[in-house]
């Protein structure tokens, strides 16, 4: 018996995310044959420099990541 | 404190963009920033009596020269700068007041522009010379930005007239020859209250009051707002939550209706006109939900009867996109805290959604129509183990009150001998063990060994943007940056844990089934996966045990009798995982 992996999520309540079907981390990709489960994309850090709580938003502006500060300002980001 | 959203990039002068929060608005050129609206809350302490205000604290927003202040004796107006450096110090009012100590108050400043001109000679002096206005008209007693941080505004007119000429300002400066101003008033025409989202369209920057009213700013100016430019969503009586774009349509959303509006070239008042064949019974259910990307706008959205669901516009038709079981974790959630974007990763488009009172983060793949939940490990801090020991390829590592669950990834860091060192998946025998395979021994435990787990959080972010090719996230909790990168298989070198677990398999009778073999079919890859099962609805599993990716089998064999099965399959290595399907070898009993 072949049981593909494309699983719905699908708990029971709120409160049950530990039952049921689920697919976790991952999104489901198909080709002419085959449907597959596949990684989700990864994270790579560009900066830490930054105190949790200031940031308020980023916005790519041309060819340059800026994010707004605490005190509401734009800062460039540079990586 | 929530974030700006919809920042957008204005084409005032082919650079920069407007950012707004629910009070303040900005515009940022790339060097400058001009405030459209700003508000500040700060606690006033000494200086009572003078025109030197001491500010003890900003509990909201920021302070700019030229807000003014309400909470003390009577109207004053921030004119300059003292001591203070954006949290505390103190400030010049324009006009001597008094106060107690302590005293809150709040700052609003508005600046609506009238006027662009650049000045040239006059330096040192109160005199200065307007060599060109490149727009609008130059009056008496509008303020003047760019020269310096100090208020600045225009006493009297000496020889301009109306093009060119020397102005007189309130105080000396000093500038470099030429320098480029604007001059403006203070008229509070930006509305004090806005719902997420600001919208260009057709030249015109439009922002919504949570009353419904939308209000338009001048042709291409964000500078420049007039109380006349306002259009009112009335479809239905209902509160405005959010404004977007959608084709060449403002689409304002309301608590449990939303309405289209269209550029009618209105030449007075707004340009704008209700689209009322689009009229559409389904409001927003949060305006942090909303989010764009392909030509679709993706929302949570909420009829008048209880109810939450994943809608898209397409066009201005709504497609409902999740299912009765999303829509429970949707009800279920306060929606005190949300965030949501799109992304296209991979060559899928996916609207992630996290909901922080849930503690989940939710994604739906509109390529595949499939949802999905979204995590993030973090290392717990190390322990001190109490001991361990090596037999028949098996480490049991002795810890009590470990609290790790079975098929937990556990790192064991600086053990003498260091053979003990690595990072694991564990098995849990008992709470106060926990053991690990280990090939070969790795000697005679001694000491100072610490173990620490990953633990699991939602995969939450507090702001995307996308820019040359790259998806850029913040997260919500360190405010730190990150690529989205397809071809990346950790976050920051802490593993991705991809769950499939499957329901509930019985080949449609509840007798007996034997289950000789399970087989993982998929790519090959130097990788394990770990496979456990449950037999009672979830409630209990077995262990998790390994499975070579990379054997020509896949396989895992004795796994024993049940009547209703579900599997779980975890797989956290660093390394690219597609898998297809498990393949069971199963023999059904006779009851």
């Amino acid at each position: 018996m072949r049981l593909p992996l494309v699983l719905p999520t699908e708990p029971r309540d709120a409160t049950s995310l530990t039952k049921d079907s689920q697919l976790k981390n991952c999104f489901i990709d198909k080709d002419p044959n085959t449907t597959y489960i596949v990684k989700r994309p990864g994270k790579i850090l560009q900066t830490s420099s930054v105190t949790p709580g200031t940031m308020r938003g980023i916005i790519f502006s041309q060819n340059k990541l800026y994010y707004i500060t605490l005190s509401e300002n734009p800062a460039e980001i540079t990586f | 404190m929530p974030n700006f959203d919809f920042i957008q990039e204005s084409p005032v002068s082919g650079v920069g963009f407007v950012y707004k929060s629910s009070t303040s608005a900005f515009y940022f050129d790339g060097t400058t920033t001009y405030p459209i609206r700003q508000t500040a809350t700060f606690t006033a302490t000494s200086g009572s009596g003078s025109t030197t205000l001491t500010i003890s604290a900003v509990t909201a927003g920021s302070i700019v020269v030229g807000m003014d202040v309400t909470g003390l004796s009577g109207a004053a107006k921030i004119i300059a700068f003292g001591t203070f450096n954006g949290t505390s110090g103190t400030v010049t009012l324009d006009t001597s007041r008094t106060w107690t100590n302590p005293t809150t108050c709040t700052g609003i400043y508005s600046f609506n522009k009238a006027a662009a001109f650049t000045i040239t000679t006059g330096t040192g002096t109160a005199t200065v010379n307007i060599s060109a206005v490149t727009e609008g008209t130059v009056a008496v007693g509008q303020e003047i930005k760019g020269i310096d941080s100090t208020f600045t505004t225009i006493s009297s007119f000496g020889t301009f007239n109306g093009t060119s000429g020397t102005v007189v300002l309130n105080r000396t400066v000093t500038f470099s020859n030429p320098t480029s101003c604007t001059s403006g008033i203070f008229v509070a025409n930006y509305p004090e209250t806005t719902v997420r989202g600001i919208v260009y369209l057709d030249g015109t920057y439009y922002v919504m009051t949570p009353f419904g009213s939308i209000q338009g700013s001048a042709i291409n100016d964000p500078l420049s707002w007039s109380a006349l430019n306002v259009i009112q969503s009335q479809g239905e009586p209902d509160n405005g939550i959010a404004l977007a774009r959608q084709l060449n349509l403002i689409v304002s959303f309301g608590a449990y209706s939303t309405e289209y509006f269209y550029d009618a070239a209105n030449p007075t008042g707004s340009p704008l006109l209700p689209y009322e064949s689009a009229f559409i019974e389904i409001g927003c259910a949060v305006a942090e939900s909303v989010a764009q990307t392909d030509n679709s706008i993706y929302f949570m959205g909420v009829a008048k009867q209880k109810g939450r669901g994943l809608y898209r516009f397409i066009g201005t038709t709504p497609e409902y996109l999740s299912n009765p079981f999303i829509d429970r974790l949707f009800n279920a959630d306060d929606l005190t805290n949300v965030t949501s974007f799109c992304a296209r990763l991979g060559g899928h488009v996916f609207y992630i959604i996290y909901l922080d009172d849930s503690q989940v983060t939710l994604v739906y793949d509109s390529t595949s129509k499939e949802w999905a939940i979204w995590t993030v490990t973090a290392l717990a801090t190390p322990v001190s183990i109490t001991g361990a020991s090596w037999s028949n390829g098996l480490v049991t590592v002795t810890k009590s009150s470990h609290g790790y669950n079975d098929g937990d990834i556990v790192v064991i860091a600086s053990s003498n001998p260091s053979g003990y060192n690595g990072t694991y998946t564990v098995n849990v025998p008992t709470a106060n063990t926990f053991t690990y395979d280990k090939t070969t021994t790795p000697g005679t435990y001694v000491s100072s060994a610490t173990s620490a787990n990953y633990v699991q959080s939602p995969f939450a972010i507090a702001s995307y943007t996308s820019g040359n090719n790259l998806d850029i996230v913040q997260d919500s909790t360190t405010g730190y940056i990150y690529l989205l990168d397809d071809g990346t298989y950790q976050d920051n070198g802490n593993p991705i844990e991809v769950l499939a677990r499957t329901f509930k398999i019985d080949g449609g009778d509840n007798k007996k089934k034997f289950t000789s073999k399970l087989e993982i079919i998929g790519d090959k890859v130097d990788s394990q996966a770990y496979v456990r099962y449950t037999n009672d609805d979830y409630q209990t599993w077995s262990q998790f045990r390994p499975v070579d990716l990379d054997s020509q089998r896949s396989l895992l064999s004795r796994l024993g009798q049940s009547r209703r099965r579900a599997y779980e399959i975890r797989h956290h290595d660093n390394t690219p995982l597609r898998l297809e399907a498990l393949e069971l070898t199963v023999a059904e009993g006779v009851q």
